[in-house]
């Protein structure tokens, strides 16, 4: 491995985990991090899309 | 040259934060958009429902409202999926399209199968909701 090739892996070892860190502290600073996870919005609204699903062959059922 | 390869990476480090960041935010609005689009649709359904039972709507129309009802949770559903599955803004961008094309569809049956003026009027404005909240977020990615 050359000398600047080196240099580079060392400067990657040391700046990603370092960007890491400061990324997940500024997120989680910042008040948009209480926010709940996309997936749990997601799963609301499948919840209620299939409700919607479900009472209507309820109804269709019975018509 | 080791403080011009900091900057660099410095910058291609920024550059991928950034990026990260506005593709959780606008999935997150899709994702807000579906869930407030169900609930509109949900409570419809509940009182097109009590209507039907209090004699207020006629049985072909009920039928046919609760068959497109069916289609619409399709929708919603499959808009949810593609937004999971979305990697960045215009494949959810092309999610939403779909579902906006769906519903145009469903808007042309609902107009052609339900007889009744009052719940074709009502549900075209249940509908109408979801596709201008659909429409409106679409416009904003720079899509229709």
């Amino acid at each position: 491995m050359s000398d600047k090739t080196l240099v580079v892996a060392q400067l990657l070892g040391t700046l990603i985990p370092l960007g890491v860190k400061t990324y997940t502290e500024i997120r989680a600073a910042n008040p948009s991090s209480n926010l709940p996870p996309i997936e749990d919005i997601l799963k609301q609204a499948d919840q209620n899309w299939q409700d919607v699903i479900d009472a209507a062959k309820k109804e269709l059922g019975q018509t | 040259m080791i403080k011009r390869r900091i900057g660099a990476l410095g910058i291609i480090l920024a550059v991928i934060f950034l990026a990260a960041c506005p593709k959780q935010d606008v999935i997150r609005k899709l994702a807000v958009v579906s869930k407030e689009s169900s609930a509109a649709i949900k409570l419809f359904q509940q009182n097109e429902i009590q209507s039907y039972n209090a004699g207020l709507v006629s049985k072909e129309d009920h039928k046919a409202v609760q068959e497109i009802l069916v289609s619409v949770g399709e929708i919603g559903l499959a808009l949810d999926m593609h937004l999971r599955i979305a990697a960045n803004d215009a494949q959810a961008l092309d999610g939403l399209n779909l579902a906006i094309k769906d519903l145009d569809v469903l808007t042309v049956e609902i107009s052609e199968k339900i007889k009744d003026e009052s719940t074709k009027t009502k549900f075209l404005i249940a509908i109408a909701g979801v596709r201008s909240a659909l429409s409106t977020t679409a416009a904003l990615l720079g899509g229709q």
